[in-house]
């Protein structure tokens, strides 16, 4: 018998989403227009209440077979060095997804917003 | 990046190397009685202070809806819209030149009016090195023959400590200048 795992592209864009934000440096997820206004839409109908840590505004995630290709829209905290910490984020993500799905990612990282202070 | 000669401030030395010393605690009698020197040195700090309060400041709360939706916008980027940071990692152009105006604008007697960030082609090792052009205001009085230099090395500085792409130039334009005591605006 063969077993078979398939991970939605829900489920990865979760632990993306849940990782991203933990890297230090990264203030936030940033949606785009249609996520963020579906997310507020959601936040109005409280169905199926979903707990912050588990939002997934700023990241698109799709699975084919065992490859997965995900995009992660951050701010960052002005005094990150820009650079790095997309690349740490990128690996970050890549490494949570491999060990919580197996899945192999290629994981693309854009920094929308350097949050300054007002 | 390559060395170059670069504008040196009024008194003929290089901000570079006066932001240098100052780093390393090594400032010798001219630039330490040098009121060119000083300024120098007083914008090294400030780019110092800004980037450790800034990196150490707490997590903001969460944005009302308004900002939720501003900010969906705002981050709507268009290709033309990103710089290159490496492989598969972006940066918007617009809050790179945000926060370049930003460190600019913290500097003594400058304000930031417009600033452009300028990426040619994607160079195969590592993000390809950025243009930048400042346009500033100086306070009447301001010793503009070290705007260039001091604008220059805040610019180069704040680009690699907080967006880390190499700058290969800058072009800086004193626009207006203003008066404290006339109340004239920025």
């Amino acid at each position: 018998m063969t077993t078979r795992l398939r991970v939605s592209d829900l489920a990865l864009a979760r632990v993306a989403a849940h990782r991203a934000r933990a890297v230090p440096g990264v203030v936030m997820l940033v949606g785009d227009v249609a996520q963020t206004l579906l997310g507020l839409a959601a936040d109005w109908l409280p169905r199926e209440p979903v707990p912050a840590e588990l939002r997934t505004r700023g990241v698109v995630a799709t699975v084919h077979g065992t490859r997965a290709e995900v995009r992660v829209t951050v701010a960052v905290r002005f005094g990150a060095e820009c650079a790095s910490l997309a690349a740490r984020v990128r690996a970050e993500v890549a490494e949570e997804i491999t060990a919580t799905t197996g899945l192999v990612p290629r994981v693309r990282v854009t920094i929308a917003e350097i949050a300054l202070p007002d | 990046m390559a060395v170059e000669q670069v504008e040196p401030l009024a008194c003929g030395r290089d901000a570079a190397d006066v932001w240098e010393h100052a780093e390393a605690g090594t400032l010798d009698e001219h630039e330490l009685s040098c009121p060119h020197c000083r300024s120098a040195q007083a914008d090294h700090d400030r780019l110092g202070g800004l980037v450790t309060r800034m990196a150490a400041e707490q997590l903001r709360p969460p944005p009302s809806v308004l900002e939720q939706v501003i900010g969906a916008v705002v981050a709507d980027l268009r290709p033309h819209e990103l710089l290159v940071l490496g492989p598969d990692a972006w940066l918007g152009r617009p809050t790179a030149e945000a926060a370049l105006r930003h460190v600019v604008d913290s500097m003594g007697g400058l304000r930031a009016r417009h600033c452009r960030i300028e990426q040619r082609r994607h160079s195969e090792d590592g993000p390809a090195p950025v243009w930048v052009r400042m346009t500033v205001t100086a306070r009447f009085g301001v010793d503009l023959a070290s705007v260039t230099a001091r604008v220059r090395q805040m610019v180069v500085s704040a680009g690699e400590r907080t967006i880390g792409i190499p700058i290969a130039g800058v072009d800086i334009h004193v626009e207006d200048l203003w008066d404290d005591a006339l109340g004239a605006g920025r």
